[in-house]
Order: structure tokens, then C-alpha cells, then sequence
């Protein structure tokens, strides 16, 4: 057997423990009684005690009325004492015994059981109703002349005079048994209750008691003690009997003498009597409230336990009942409540009442319903919370289900169909709500008209709400997305959107832009990395060409050296040295163009006086370009002009430019370099007269191994301005290049550092 | 007669160094991997090496490291391999001068004299007292005739050319902008930007350096001036 039935096992164990308690509980006589009842309560105190005491003075006192009557001077019934006294009329009256009667009585159907109860029912109507049968004149009501059982009751009607014998001997007979009860309860054993009536200064006491002195009838236990001379009682008992004065002063023969009464309970309860029966059935109860209590308490805990450990049990059983959507589970249940009610209220209550005491079939039925209610909750509850552990409670539901197809039918329509659509649904829901509550309003002001108008309000708000808050949720979508957007066309291409925070059309929207960034961020990479591929196959391949390029230029030198006259030698030897020289710079350049434009350069920057630069670079120009009868024109402002920038790149940018100025100026032309300070920037631009047309747009200039002429016949790699762009890029600058006619114009512009 | 190592794998460049430095009076032993110039040196003593970075076997950085370990030759190392990061490392790890494939024959040569005087005769010349002299590295000048010596070579410079020199080596390390030497050397404001002191320092450079374009004495700082290097 698994854990899990025996935890189903020990769950049903501590039902039935906690039923038993609840019933115990439930069907004590103390039953709503907080537990404080035990210290505050004992029997001595309880309504059963003020009862049974109530009903013994009243047997007291029956005792002390017919203990005259039916005694002897002996302390034994005389049954030959006349009891009644029937006025003959014309004839003597007649006398009867007690015996007399009693014989009478017993012809009638009347006589004492065990009990001393009377047996047989007296009416008047049974008296008339045999009246003509035998046509004895002892049934024919006659005049009472008197009763020694009611000496001094007065005849307050006119029929109360005249009784039938039957009635009489029925009367007499009842006296008797109270007489009886009285005599076998309280004076003939021993009992509890001690008690002493006195009369007429002592002279009529009846007791049970012997002499017993009040001071010890004190210490008994319980105790009452009245007395005529004072208007106090003396007693410790909670609820001593409101009749007692009364009767004590009704039974009084002579009236106006001293008399008291004193009675007391032994709460030690030595001889067996109604006190010590019911004290002991009184302790019982509270015995069994207490079993029930903690019994109720140890099911419930267990129940609970159980109940707990079952909830968080991590191993799962699904059967073919928990594959149905959790909704019709649900409806299930309930059938299966509704038939489990009606086949408890027509069976089971039937078959429980064989077994049970009738007095306690309201209970046995409420406990039973509230069992079937329990079971068949428990079981659904389970139900669902296996449902819940496997992760299909809400996959699996039926709400799910169409709202997912609802949603599917809004994710396929355009966000402008969403809207409009959610726009009318919301509105028809505002409005006839609001109609609603003015319909409501219009009419009479009654409280479910007005709680109806609160819920339906609240409702309203609640739909509201919700409609701000979904309309909020697609704005921080849309915030999120467009942030998203931005930040990928600002640069940050591996940026992902947390898909997590988004549902319904804007999820896809995330989807797809996620997918664009991880294409874009795998194509930029593949680009770095195939630029960085190309950029070292340069340099090995540039390292390689080197080695034997080093070896023609040298042995062309050393041709050289040997002094050659030929003249056509000669000129095949220069061209050789000149093409050997460019292959030479090609190789460099080609290195560095490969570097610059995949980003492989270590800059090192500092702050650099772009005015100082150009001053320095004039310098190492003037003379170059005095070749070409190239005139330098500058203009560039007395102040000084602070860029960050790596000084020796920049030295190349702006050799490039001048270099190509150099190459491509026309003759006897000049070479304007100005430097500006523009807004924030330094522009630092050079302008020449190209000496042949520039057929070329500005772009292509900067495109690797383009020139201004095609046949690529002058000096130069074609690489130089590629270069400078590429480095003026790198160093945060931007590079532009002109072409107006003739006129050529580089641009190069850094942001001037702030001071 | 003083002995050069040649080692390069590419037999054509040693012979044509060979060619070259045999013209300059120079005894040649040629090797061609890192373990024939280790081999040679351990039974033989050679005066300079010149040393190629690229080789099967033995690389020249791994070989210049061997030697330092026993000899301090001038070491020269010639290499196809022109990034800064190349030199640093070949200069880091023992050798003198670092020259780049395809190299300018004259500057070789150049070098290699550069080397050989400072190894064999300027050793004692750090020891003479002058009055005026300036030194800085192989560059000498002396104030009280107006001499200028680089690698013990007289240099002629003209007297303007002379006052910017001599103000960078008795400065050396500082850096001054063209501003602050126009002021010192003429002795008036600069008002305006000229071009005048650049030109000054390249002609300077040219008569000073062996490769202008790569400066050992004066050197160009962009954008900010220029200093001699304090050597």
C-alpha cells in the first residue's frame, strides 16, 4: 500500500474520529457550552439539580399534607380511617374508608403499580358513558359533605360539591400514590436529602433526618434554611425553588406560630438516590463533552493534516476523469450532489433512523447531508488539484479554450478590426449597463433596488477597470516595442524583447522583431568577422609578397650600381625601380586600408590641437608641393582647437589628403586648406582644381582601389582616401568628399572636445 | 675588419646584403635559419647580426632571444612584418634596430654603421668632459663651436636650424609647440599660424635622421609639437 492510501486511508480514519466527536458534542445535554462551563458549573449548580430539588420539596410537601391524612399515630397508613363523607339525602350519610375506597377503585380499572403510580385514565365522560348499564347510584355524582384528603379547599363552583365515587375513589387513590412516592422516596430510604419541617414551635415536625442539627446540615453540603422569624433564606443554592415560602406557609396548620424549614443535600452523595444518579449522569456528560471535544479536535487536526499533505503530494495518477475540462468537472459535482442529496434524503435518512434514537434524527440527518456535501466536495477539490499539479487546470478548461480561440480570431484580424471591435464591445457593455442602473433608479427606492444599483455600479467600474487596464498593457507593450526598435536601429543589434511581459497580436510583433534583431545581429557579426578574415589574409599575403619584393628592389639597385651606359638599360632599369617602389607602397597600403575599414586599429588617443597639426603638416608639404608649383593657400582662426583624436592616424588622414592633392592638382594651381569652427565641430577641408575630369561620383571615391582616372597608370594604391575615411570614421570623425566640375573638396570634421 | 651575421632564410637578400655591406669594408657570415647563426656564434665571435623575424626552424625573435643571453651584439632585425606591434616586440626583446622588408639599401647600410659606431667607438666618448656638449643618445652638440655630431658624423645645420636643436636636446622630452619655438628662437611674438618652424624641423629631421619618416632623435608629436627623445 502506497503513502497515498494510507493518507487517504488515515483521512477517512479522522473523519469518522471527528464525526463521533461532533456527535458527541452535539447530543451532550451541555451541548453549546463553551469550555469555561467546567470551571463555572457543577451538577450542584445546574438547571437538573434546581429541578430535581424543585420536585422533592414539592414532594415534601405532599408529604406533610397527607401524612395526616393517611397515618397513624403509629407512623403506618390506617387504611380503615374514613376518607370521604357522601350526604345521604333523605337516608344517614355515609362514611368510607380508605379501604373501602381502594377496593372501589380497583373495580374501576384504578389501582398502584410498583411506582405507586396511578394506572387507568379518569374522565367524566367514561363515567357517564356506563351510566345506564347497571344503573348504580354510585356512579351518579353526589354531594360531597367532605374529604379528609382536601380539608379546608373550598368548593369555589357549584359542581366541585359533587363527585361520583368513582371520581372520589380515583381522587383518593391519587393522594394515596403521592402519599406513597413521597414516603418511598424521601422518608422510608436513606437518601441524600435531609430535611426538617416544623410547625407550630416545634410542636409538628415532619423530618427525614432525625435531629439533625442545622449547623450540620450545613456542612452537607447543600443547604436551605428558612424561617419565619426572619425574611431571609439562608441557603447556598443558586436557585432554590420561588414556591417554597408559599407552600412552607400553606401547609401550616396554625397559622401565625413559628415555623422553619431546613433542608440539605449530602453532595457527597453516599446512599444511591435521583442526586447521586443524576450527579453521576451530569459528570458522565461532561466526561463525553470532553471525549467529544478532543476526539473532534484530533479528527479535525488529522482530517486537516491529511488534507495538506495530500495538496502538496508531488505524485500524480491522472485517470480518464481528470482528462474532461475542469468546468464540466465541475457541473459534474454538482449532479453528483444534487442525486447523492436526493438518495440521502430518500435512503439513507430511512436506513440511519433504524439505528438511531428518534430524538436524534434531526442531527443524524444534517450530519449525513453535511457528509455527502464533504465527500463529494473533497472529491473535486482533489480533482482540480490535480488538474492544477499537471499544469491542465487552465490549459485544459473550457474558459481557456475560447478565450484562445478568441484571441486566435483577433491575433489574425488587423490591430484597427481588434479595436474597433473591442471599442463596440465596451461600449455596448457601458451602455447597457448604464441603462441598466437607470432603469433600476426610475423605480421605487427599495433596498434591492438599491443594492442592485451598488453591485451593477461596481460591476461597471470593475469592467472599466479592466478595459484600462488591457488598454495599458497594449500601450507598455507598444512603449516596450517601440523602445525595442530604437535601441536596434541605434545600433544595439543584439537587443532582445522579454517576450514574457507580452500576450495575443503584440507577442507576435515581439516574435518578429526579436527574429529580425537575431537575424541583423548575425549578419553584422558575420560581417566583422568576415571583414576580419579578409583583413588577415591581407597581411599573410602581404607578408609573402614582401619577401620577394625585397629581393627585385635590391638587385634592381645593385643593377643600377653597375653602371650601365646603355640608355635603353637605363630607362628599363628606372621603370623597374618605379614599378617596384609602387608595388611596394600598393602592399603597405593595402594592409592598412584591409585594417582601417574593419575597425583592426588600436587607437591611441589624446588631446590634439587640430590648428597645431595643420601648421605642422604645411610644413612637411611646402616644399613637396613647391614641386608642382602647388601654392598652399591657409586660412584657420588664431585660436586654438582641441579634438580628441589618435595623432598619428590623423597625420595619415590629412597626408592622404595632401598627397592626393598633390597627385591630382593641376600645375601652377593653388591648394586652399581651411580650417573652421563650426558649432561644436572643427571642419578642416581641402580644395584643389583637379588636372583631369573627375567622371567619378564622391562615393566611389572612397571605395577601395578607385581613382579619379581609370587606367591606373599614375603613382599611388587607389587606397589613400578609402583610408582616410576609414580612420576618420574610427576616430569619431566624418569624412566627406566633394566633386563640383573640376573642383575637388575633402571634408573631414571632428567634434571639438569640451573645455 | 669587423665580422656581420646575416641570417635570413631567403638566400637572395643575403647575398644582395652581402653584396652592399662587403662594399662597405664589412667581413659577411651568412646563415640561413636561426640554428646556423646560433652555431656560428657559439665558436665565433661577429660584431653585428642582422637577423630575419620569419624563418623555418628557428624563428629571429626566439634566436635574438638566445643570443642576448650570451652576447650584447648589436642585433638588427629585418623583417617583412611592418605592424608597430611587430616592432615593439622585436625591440622589446633585445635587438638594437628594427628595419622593414622591402628596405631602402642605403638606409641599411646607414644603420649598420649607425650600430657599429656606437658599439665599438662611442662607448669611450660618453666618458669625455665638455663644457658645452649636449648629448642625447648619438646625437652630440657642442655649444662652444657649434658642432653637431650624429653617430660621431659632423652634421651642418644652419644657425636657425642650430638655436631649434639645441633648444629641444637641452630640453629633452619636452614637447613644444611651434608657438613656443617661434618665440624662443626669434624672439617675438608668433602672430599668426606659419608654416615657417615645420619646415625648419623637417629640414632638420632630414639632415639628423637616417629615415626622416621614422624619426630616432626628432620626433614629431601630432597636433601638439615636437621634442627630442631623452635618451
Amino acid at each position: 500500500m502506497d503513502k497515498k492510501r494510507k493518507a487517504v486511508l488515515l483521512h477517512i480514519i479522522c473523519l469518522i474520529l471527528a464525526v463521533t466527536g461532533i456527535s458527541m458534542l452535539y447530543l451532550n445535554p451541555h451541548f453549546g457550552k463553551g469550555l469555561f462551563w467546567f470551571n463555572s458549573e457543577s451538577y450542584e449548580t445546574s438547571p437538573g439539580f434546581s429541578l430535581q430539588l424543585q420536585t422533592d420539596i414539592d414532594m415534601i410537601f405532599d408529604y406533610i399534607t397527607y401524612k395526616d391524612v393517611f397515618e397513624d399515630d403509629h407512623g403506618v397508613v390506617d387504611l380503615s380511617r374514613s376518607m370521604v363523607s357522601i350526604d345521604g339525602g333523605p337516608s344517614a350519610d355515609q362514611e368510607y374508608s380508605l379501604e373501602s375506597l381502594i377496593h372501589y377503585a380497583k373495580n374501576c380499572g384504578y389501582y398502584l403499580n410498583d411506582n405507586f403510580d396511578v394506572v387507568g385514565e379518569f374522565s367524566k365522560e367514561n363515567t357517564s358513558a356506563d351510566d345506564d348499564d347497571d344503573g348504580d347510584d354510585l356512579d351518579q355524582p353526589q354531594r360531597i359533605n367532605w374529604r379528609a384528603y382536601q380539608p379546608d379547599t373550598p368548593y369555589q363552583e357549584p359542581g366541585d360539591a359533587y363527585a361520583s365515587l368513582k371520581q372520589i375513589s380515583y381522587e383518593a387513590l391519587t393522594c394515596l400514590s403521592k402519599y406513597y412516592k413521597a414516603y418511598y422516596t424521601l422518608i422510608k430510604p436513606e437518601t441524600n436529602l435531609h430535611f426538617t419541617v416544623s410547625y407550630a414551635a416545634g410542636d409538628d415536625t415532619f423530618t427525614n433526618s432525625g435531629n439533625m442539627s442545622l449547623e450540620k446540615m450545613k456542612t452537607l453540603g447543600r443547604y436551605v434554611y428558612y424561617s419565619s422569624e426572619t425574611i431571609f433564606l439562608d441557603t447556598n443554592i443558586a436557585s432554590v425553588p420561588d414556591n417554597l415560602a408559599t407552600l412552607l406557609s400553606q401547609n401550616n396548620p396554625t397559622v401565625g406560630e413559628a415555623h422553619y424549614m431546613m433542608l440539605a443535600i449530602d453532595t457527597s452523595y453516599p446512599y444511591h438516590d435521583a442526586y447521586s444518579t443524576a450527579s453521576h449522569r451530569y459528570f458522565l456528560a461532561q466526561c463525553f463533552y470532553i471525549a467529544g471535544m478532543i476526539l473532534m479536535l484530533i479528527g479535525a487536526a488529522g482530517c486537516l493534516g491529511t488534507l495538506v499533505w495530500l495538496t502538496l503530494d508531488k505524485q500524480l495518477d491522472l485517470n480518464a476523469a481528470d482528462q474532461i475540462p475542469a468546468e464540466y468537472s465541475i457541473i459534474l459535482s454538482v449532479l453528483i450532489l444534487l442525486v447523492g442529496l436526493f438518495l440521502g434524503k430518500h435512503i439513507l435518512f430511512r436506513l440511519l433512523h433504524l439505528v438511531t434514537r428518534e430524538s436524534s434524527w434531526t442531527y443524524t440527518n444534517r450530519m449525513a447531508t453535511a457528509l455527502i456535501i464533504y465527500s463529494v466536495v473533497i472529491l473535486e477539490y482533489f480533482s482540480l488539484l490535480k488538474r492544477f499539479k499537471a499544469r491542465t487546470l487552465w490549459s485544459g478548461s473550457l474558459i481557456k479554450h475560447y478565450t484562445d480561440e478568441i484571441s486566435l480570431y483577433f491575433t489574425y484580424h488587423k490591430f484597427t478590426t481588434r479595436l474597433i471591435w473591442s471599442y463596440v464591445a465596451y461600449l455596448v457593455c457601458n451602455l447597457s449597463l448604464l441603462g441598466i442602473i437607470y432603469e433600476i433608479s426610475s423605480q421605487e427606492p427599495t433596498w434591492t433596488n438599491r443594492i442592485t444599483v451598488i453591485g451593477i455600479i461596481l460591476l461597471l467600474i470593475l469592467v472599466d477597470f479592466w478595459v484600462f487596464h488591457r488598454l495599458f498593457k497594449n500601450a507598455l507593450q507598444t512603449d516596450m516595442i517601440t523602445d525595442a526598435v530604437h535601441k536596434i536601429s541605434d545600433g544595439d543589434t543584439s537587443y532582445q524583447v522579454d517576450l514574457s511581459q507580452f500576450s495575443g497580436k503584440e507577442l507576435a510583433l515581439a516574435q518578429s522583431l526579436n527574429s529580425i534583431s537575431v537575424g541583423l545581429d548575425r549578419a553584422i557579426q558575420e560581417q566583422v568577422k568576415s571583414e576580419r578574415l579578409k583583413a588577415d589574409l591581407i597581411t599573410n599575403v602581404s607578408h609573402d609578397i614582401k619577401t620577394p619584393l625585397t629581393s627585385i628592389i635590391n638587385y634592381v639597385d645593385l643593377i643600377k650600381r653597375e653602371k650601365i651606359d646603355h640608355p635603353k638599360l637605363q630607362e628599363y632599369l628606372a621603370i623597374l625601380d618605379q614599378k617596384s617602389q609602387r608595388l611596394k607602397t600598393l602592399t603597405e597600403d593595402l594592409v592598412e586600408a584591409s585594417k582601417a575599414s574593419s575597425g583592426n586599429v588600436q587607437l591611441e588617443i589624446n588631446d590634439i590641437d587640430f590648428v597645431e597639426m595643420i601648421q605642422q603638416t604645411n610644413g612637411e608639404f611646402e616644399e613637396k608641393f613647391s614641386l608642382r608649383s602647388l601654392e598652399i593657400i591657409t586660412n584657420f582662426p588664431d585660436e586654438s582647437l582641441i579634438i580628441e583624436s589618435d595623432g598619428r592616424r590623423l597625420w595619415r588622414v590629412l597626408e592622404n589628403l595632401y598627397n592626393n592633392a598633390f597627385k591630382y592638382a593641376m600645375e601652377h594651381s593653388r591648394v586652399y586648406v581651411d580650417v573652421i569652427h563650426e558649432d561644436s565641430n572643427v571642419v578642416f577641408s581641402i580644395k584643389n582644381v583637379s588636372d583631369k575630369p573627375l567622371n567619378i561620383s564622391p562615393d566611389e571615391l572612397t571605395e577601395r582601389f578607385v581613382r579619379g582616372d581609370v587606367s591606373r597608370t599614375t603613382e599611388g594604391s587607389g587606397l589613400g582616401l578609402s583610408i582616410a575615411k576609414s580612420l576618420t570614421t574610427l576616430m569619431g570623425g566624418t569624412f566627406t568628399i566633394v566633386i563640383d566640375g573640376d573642383l575637388f573638396k575633402a571634408l573631414v570634421s571632428f567634434p571639438i572636445k569640451n573645455q | 675588419m669587423q665580422k656581420i651575421l646575416v641570417c635570413d632564410d631567403d638566400k637572395e637578400i643575403v647575398d644582395a646584403i652581402d653584396i652592399y655591406l662587403t662594399g662597405e669594408g664589412y667581413e659577411i657570415i651568412k646563415a640561413y635559419d636561426g640554428y646556423e647563426a646560433l652555431e656560428y656564434l657559439e665558436n665565433n665571435e661577429a660584431d653585428l647580426m642582422i637577423i630575419d623575424v620569419m624563418m623555418p626552424g628557428l624563428d629571429g625573435i626566439r634566436t635574438t632571444l638566445k643570443v642576448r643571453e650570451t652576447s650584447s651584439i648589436p642585433i638588427i632585425i629585418l623583417s617583412a612584418k611592418s605592424e608597430d606591434t611587430d616592432k615593439i616586440l622585436g625591440l622589446n626583446i633585445g635587438a638594437d634596430d628594427y628595419i622593414t622588408k622591402p628596405f631602402n639599401p642605403l638606409e641599411l647600410v646607414a644603420r649598420v654603421k649607425s650600430q657599429m659606431r656606437r658599439y665599438t667607438q662611442l662607448g669611450n666618448l660618453t666618458q669625455q668632459p665638455g663644457g658645452q656638449v649636449f648629448k642625447c643618445g648619438g646625437l652630440q652638440i657642442n655649444d662652444d663651436n657649434k658642432e653637431v655630431f650624429v653617430d660621431d658624423e659632423l652634421i651642418k645645420l644652419t644657425p636657425i636650424e642650430y638655436n631649434i636643436l639645441l633648444l629641444l636636446v637641452k630640453n629633452a622630452g619636452k614637447v613644444f609647440s611651434i608657438d613656443e619655438i617661434y618665440e624662443q628662437i626669434w624672439n617675438e611674438e608668433a602672430i599668426g599660424a606659419d608654416n615657417t618652424v615645420a619646415v625648419h624641423i623637417r629640414h632638420i629631421r632630414e639632415k639628423i635622421e637616417i629615415n626622416p619618416r621614422e624619426p630616432r632623435y626628432l620626433k614629431v608629436v601630432w597636433g601638439v609639437g615636437y621634442k627630442i627623445e631623452k635618451q
